[in-house]
């Protein structure tokens, strides 16, 4: 993959802000997300609990409540289209291509009373006319590596890690060229999560196709993905390759996430924390979300920061008062050399 | 009476089966011993239907193993009437994965904490559950007794499960993938938390999980559970640096790592 990429991004996400209605209450899901994901490349979204990292995955495939939800700002662009403003029928017809979707728990999005084969036959029929379609299945099973039997199974019947390959077959029949998968192996074992880990990229490799891996664990996305995006409390704080990113975490909550993640002892036996809760998004929150809980949060901290290119790396950025408090001194300090 | 040298808790070659609704016989314990010393932390690690958690219910005497024997303070439970047994349970409280499961969405954080310490006089269970969330940081620990568990937040909910496990002083605390559904940021709290209880109390630990990073760093030695067996146990600087089974040797590749070195190392390097 060349670093100028000529082509045009497959999303493009500016400044989307996005809320749930709960009856009388307003909750702001999604306060300014930026991102974007070029073709065939593997993009990772890593947050906690609350970040927003799953709305914003509905969001992406047009899968919100159009009367309990709204979104209140910003844009979504697929494929070179606005659909920020799409209905029900123009999302039907993005979905499945160019956008294919894999969620944590294949047994929702599964029919239980279809065979897994009439499955994707229905993807392949729906997406490639004319193509003989047992055919076509065959080779998509082939693909996910599930034995040709599992055509006659049914979901049930089948192991999680394999009903996690039944379904990426059924996305697969589609051609998708952008491969959204929310937790995809959160539900597994870790030696099952490794193989459909090592499944993903030889699929992404031959075929081309690119992947939002949206999860909690540092661990997995860093193993997967070339670039990554840090969601605060609605929020993209942090972003750009997975080795500037780890390397120079250039946010307190990217730092505290990372130490959290190795789960090691510091000198004193302790394991790392970040101290306090995540914000609650039923209210308004001004400046930087993560100030409550941040050890260097200062004055300038109660408006939220325009992001900050971070040394080191071109698509490196973060949205941090702090980090460009330390830049100016750095550079103060080397003038004054 | 026991002497120093005997294991606080013990499981001697401890089978379970148990039948399908098919009908298949399926056995989710073979033979398993295992050895939980006073203070100490044993960590008991495998992927789902390895067994750990039958394992983990035959220890807390939940269920019963079909063949073997579970010791207490070297007391077989075979041996002890239903009284006696009941009595020597005691020492052992469990903690579940899913805290929120675990509490009755309909009482109060106050009679939760009741329940776990109906033994003392009524008069002072207030009091007493006040300082025993207050060291679970739920501080101050009085302004939580009128809470319903949804009032709290999950890593709130969890500290309240530990709170109530802790209520009759156990000797040994079956903690069930405690962590498992917890954000990365909460899970050091628990950890740590876990840690402090341990150091004040003198506890000891049986933590069921399936991630080897937490066995690693947490306990002291570990057992590797793989359909229904125990395939390798030891201290986790021996079995975890040098796994000697072949699926140990899998779980550790498995797990994803981050692309740096840790800051670093708690106890001895090699």
């Amino acid at each position: 993959m060349s670093a100028t990429s000529p082509a045009q991004p497959i999303v493009t996400v500016s400044d989307l802000r996005f809320s749930y209605l709960r009856g009388g209450a307003v909750v702001s899901a999604l306060r300014g997300v930026s991102i974007d994901v070029q073709p065939s490349e593997a993009v990772g979204l890593v947050g906690e609990s609350g970040s927003g990292k799953s709305t914003l995955a509905r969001v992406l495939l047009g899968l919100t409540h159009p009367r309990l939800s709204r979104i209140e700002g910003g844009r979504v662009v697929v494929d070179g289209r606005d659909v920020t403003a799409f209905g029900a029928q123009q999302w039907q017809a993005l979905r499945g291509h160019p956008l294919a979707m894999m969620f944590q728990d294949p047994l929702t999005y599964l029919n239980p009373v279809m065979t897994v084969g009439r499955q994707i036959a229905e993807s392949v029929r729906l997406h490639d006319g004319g193509v003989d379609v047992g055919a076509r299945v065959r080779e998509l099973l082939g693909l996910v590596r599930l034995p040709e039997s599992v055509a006659k199974s049914y979901a049930h019947e089948l192991s999680g890690g394999m009903r996690q390959r039944a379904l990426l077959a059924v996305a697969l029949g589609c051609r998708p060229r952008l491969l959204v998968a929310d937790e995809p192996t959160t539900a597994l074992d870790v030696t099952t999560q490794a193989e459909i880990m090592a499944l993903l990229a030889d699929l992404r490799q031959r075929l081309g196709m690119a992947m939002l891996l949206i999860s909690h664990d540092l661990g997995l996305v860093a193993s997967a993905c070339t670039r990554i995006y840090v969601m605060y409390a609605g929020r993209t704080v942090e972003w750009g390759s997975t080795g500037g990113v780890f390397k120079t975490a250039a946010h307190p909550y990217t730092a505290g996430l990372l130490q959290s993640a190795r789960v090691v002892r510091d000198a004193a036996g302790r394991f790392p924390t970040i101290g306090g809760d995540v914000p609650n998004l039923a209210h308004p929150i001004e400046g930087c979300p993560f100030r409550p809980r941040c050890a260097f949060a200062f004055a300038p901290c109660v408006e939220m920061p325009a992001p900050v290119a971070v040394p080191g790396d071109r698509e490196h950025a973060v949205r941090c008062w702090h980090f460009e408090e330390r830049l100016r001194s750095a550079a103060e300090a080397a003038r004054a050399e | 009476m026991p002497s120093d040298a005997t294991p606080l808790l013990e499981l001697r070659n401890v089978s379970k089966t148990f039948r399908s609704a098919a009908g298949e016989t399926v056995h989710a314990v073979r033979a398993a011993s295992l050895v939980v010393g006073r203070g100490e932390t044993v960590a008991l690690v495998g992927e789902s239907g390895s067994g750990k958690s039958t394992l983990g219910r035959i220890a807390l005497g939940l269920i019963r193993a079909d063949a073997g024997d579970v010791l207490l303070e070297g007391r077989s439970f075979a041996s002890l009437t239903s009284r006696e047994f009941r009595e020597a349970r005691t020492a052992m409280q469990p903690i579940f994965q899913d805290a929120t499961a675990s509490l009755n969405p309909r009482r109060t954080v106050r009679q939760l904490m009741a329940q776990a310490l109906r033994r003392l006089a009524a008069d002072v269970v207030a009091a007493r559950a006040a300082a025993i969330l207050d060291n679970v940081g739920l501080r101050p620990g009085g302004e939580y007794l009128d809470r319903l568990p949804h009032e709290l937040s999950g890593g709130q909910r969890q500290r309240l499960a530990i709170a109530r496990a802790l209520a009759v002083e156990p000797a040994l605390i079956v903690a069930d993938e405690p962590l498992s559904g917890a954000d990365v940021s909460i899970r050091g709290q628990v950890l740590n938390l876990l840690l402090d209880i341990q150091e004040t109390r003198g506890n000891a630990y049986l933590m069921i999980t399936h991630d080897i990073s937490i066995a690693r760093a947490f306990a002291d030695r570990v057992a590797v559970m793989l359909r229904g067996e125990i395939v390798e146990s030891g201290p986790v600087d021996d079995v975890l640096v040098r796994p000697a089974h072949e699926y140990t040797r899998r779980l550790l590749a498995a797990v994803p790592e981050l692309d740096m070195p840790p800051l670093q190392l708690h106890g001895a390097v090699p």
